[in-house]
């Protein structure tokens, strides 16, 4: 028995939920999500979830993350209450030298109408006092901010199914056939049809890409994140590697690992993290740690999103990427745009797979 | 540090895996986050029964101090007041007492962290008064404080029906036992005659609709499937929800041990084999971690843990350890499977 759907979407974490969404704005029906687990359970669900905009170099890739940056005031009017909040993001540096690159980065981000301010001691200090006396300045930008990562998968999905958009949980796509025209995607739950056919599995992107023959050069690189006690409110801003959360519990986490798929968390690192943060955060010495997980990364070989169709078979899309979080309106709008219209409204060939070739 | 085999959890079941491996000369660390051994056994007060020998006609707290009390002659290494809290890169375990991380490395663990209680909700189980079972009989006969003066029990388990007895004898005036379903739950007979001596009534099919007062509970407000529509005000100060248990798991998690799902056996739990051993191989589960059982249950999945430790460090097994073994199994099955017959079905099952 096979059942036809206009587009099929492999991954419903928050690049494919986002692109189910965006679509059915448009598209009433015909849309069907297949996900191996349940969305949140990966990259999405394991995130410090900054929507993070001012230190994304080289500057085209900055504005890039701007753009979607900017939808999110938008989003949650659509699909409901997200948490997110622009809190600014500050980024310290403790050295001379990193002062000289802060400002050569404000020069250069400015160009593309990104907003930075690079602040000395005193003023970083003033703006978050949290932050150690040790530190020299900040570079600070009132665009960065942060998200629920659940509430935002979750209010994407309810959108998209209010919409007509049918999901697929616990259903691992096992092969993949283009035949006159159309995909069969055979699931471990039986056989879909469809005439357009997007990758968005995350890290598990290379695996579904091999089905249809590709060599998708995206790899895990893992992250630990540890957690506090809910803390009274005590920063404002997202630094460049923790944040308190509306909850108050602060999240910390700044290690890249290649680990493969493996998500144990180890206590190196989390020792290390410990120390990063205390140097960043000195009161966080106060704390105590209730808990800590790991993610894995989306990461494409150049460390740059893969987006846009496949050249060669007609109606497959790829949005592979690191920094779903912040990209995932941006990536969901224009994937849309490019199945309902054949075009995106802003250009996007500088993140075709074709650069690997 | 270091040790062959670290025991995670210094309850019956870890006391017994240490006495299996300390008395055939291997190395063994207990921790425990308590500041005293003997795990839930402690505010026991009740005979254990049934219980293999040596060990019959001890009260709980004095079967904990008889298990604590074996290991004396052996050089077991002790950690108290600490708790796993994770694996270094290198696989050995990390501890803590809240400051500092110690790293013990070790042969093998044996995971005997047993199990936490359910809570059950409505509105107002968050307030002051509302606790589980379990912390009300710590409160009467651990640090001898009175939960409340008048209570009401939800759930009426064996270990319910027999803590609410134990409230009675210590002069709290106990107004009822609600059951939502329509019998109660709990399986031993002596435990349903002794609490049906007390006066104490089961109301089954009766549920908690809310519990209210200003800060701390006050009221609670009852409704009775043989009498629909018809709500019953109560003037409690506290209230105990008896929601059955399940294994702990975090140190699974920590140690990426696959978990399956069997009801019977208290929900999640890490897979294992015959061998009590996790498909992590160096970890083995015994006691309420292992599925959720009776005192023997603990006992006993704690001593076959222990000796299938042996093996694992010595690389195959004896004639002796299995003989014991063999005789420990026998026991479970014996005390298990007429005691409570779809936990040992589940337990088979579950061992594949």
């Amino acid at each position: 028995m096979s059942r036809e759907y206009e587009t099929v979407i492999i991954g419903g974490g928050v690049i494919g939920s986002g692109i189910a969404y965006h679509l059915s704005e448009s598209k009433s029906d015909g849309i069907l999500v297949i996900d191996k687990n349940f969305p949140l359970s990966g990259s999405s669900g394991s995130t410090q979830a900054w929507v993070w905009v001012h230190t994304k170099t080289p500057s085209w890739y900055g504005e890039f993350s701007m753009y979607s940056s900017e939808l999110y005031g938008y989003l949650h009017r659509k699909i409901g209450d997200i948490e997110f909040i622009r809190t600014g993001g500050i980024c310290p540096f403790f050295s001379e030298n990193e002062r000289e690159h802060a400002k050569s980065l404000a020069e250069s981000q400015a160009q593309v109408g990104i907003e930075i301010q690079v602040l000395d001691r005193d003023e970083v200090l003033a703006r978050e006092p949290a932050l150690s006396d040790k530190v020299l300045g900040a570079t600070y930008s009132r665009i960065d901010g942060n998200v629920n990562p659940m509430r935002l998968v979750e209010q994407y999905m309810k959108a998209a199914k209010i919409n007509g958009v049918t999901y697929e949980y616990y259903n691992k796509v096992t092969d993949i056939e283009k035949k006159q025209g159309s995909f069969l995607v055979t699931t471990e739950k039986g056989l879909f049809t469809c005439k357009n056919l997007v990758l968005s599995a995350g890290v598990w992107t290379h695996e579904v890409g091999k089905m249809l023959g590709l060599d998708i050069p995206v790899h895990p690189v893992r992250g630990q994140v540890m957690i506090t006690e809910p803390l009274a409110p005590f920063m404002k801003y997202t630094l460049d590697g923790l944040r308190q959360a509306s909850n108050g519990e602060v999240l910390i986490g700044y290690s890249r690992e290649e680990a493969g798929f493996d998500r144990s968390t180890s206590l190196d690192f989390i020792g290390s993290t410990a120390n990063f943060a205390l140097a960043l955060v000195p009161d966080l010495a106060k704390a105590k740690i209730v808990r800590s997980f790991s993610g894995l990364r989306v990461m494409p070989k150049d460390e740059f999103p893969i987006l846009g169709p496949i050249p060669g078979i007609e109606n497959l899309y790829i949005a592979a990427m690191h920094s779903g979080i912040t990209l995932s309106p941006l990536a969901g709008t224009l994937i849309s745009e490019l199945i309902t219209e054949g075009e995106t409204s802003i250009p996007i060939e500088r993140y075709s797979i074709t650069r690997f070739a | 540090m270091e040790t062959e085999v670290l025991i995670l959890g210094g309850g019956p079941s870890g006391l017994a895996a240490a006495y299996e491996v300390a008395s055939r000369g291997h190395g063994v660390m207990i921790v425990d986050e308590a500041w005293a051994l003997g795990g839930q056994l402690r505010q026991q007060t009740q005979i254990i029964d049934p219980i293999p020998a040596p060990f019959t006609g001890l009260r709980g707290f004095q079967l904990a101090e008889t298990l604590v009390e074996r290991l004396k002659e052996f050089p077991v290494e002790y950690l108290l007041k600490h708790e796993f809290i994770g694996l270094f890169a290198d696989g050995s375990a990390g501890v803590s007492g809240g400051e500092k991380i110690l790293r013990i490395s070790a042969k093998c663990f044996v995971v005997a962290t047993g199990a936490a209680e359910s809570a059950r909700h409505f509105p107002g189980w968050t307030l002051p008064g509302v606790m589980t079972i379990g912390a009300a009989q710590i409160l009467i006969n651990r640090e001898r404080i009175y939960p409340g003066k008048t209570g009401l029990v939800v759930g009426s388990s064996d270990m319910a029906l027999e803590i609410t007895r134990q409230m009675h004898d210590v002069g709290i005036n106990v107004i009822g036992v609600v059951e939502p379903t329509s019998q109660i739950l709990a399986k031993d007979g002596k435990i349903v005659s002794s609490l049906q001596e007390t006066g104490i009534p089961v109301l089954l099919q009766t549920e908690v609709v809310a519990v209210s007062g200003s800060g701390k509970v006050e009221t609670v407000l009852l409704s009775s499937g043989n009498k629909p529509g018809v709500e019953t005000d109560c003037q409690v100060d506290f209230v105990c929800i008896d929601g059955g248990r399940h294994p702990i798991l975090e140190p699974f998690s920590i140690m990426n041990c696959p978990l399956r799902y069997e009801k019977e056996l208290g929900g999640w739990l890490p897979s294992y084999n015959g061998k009590l051993q996790s498909t992590n191989s160096g970890i083995f589960v015994a006691g309420q971690a292992a599925g959720v059982t009776c005192q023997a249950g603990v006992v006993l999945t704690g001593a076959i843990a222990g000796i299938n430790a042996v093996d694992y460090l010595e690389n195959g097994t004896a004639e002796a350890r299995e003989s014991c073994k063999q005789v420990y199994w026998d026991e479970l099955k014996r005390i298990e499977s007429t005691q409570t017959p779809e936990v040992w079905q589940a337990r088979m099952s579950h061992m594949g």
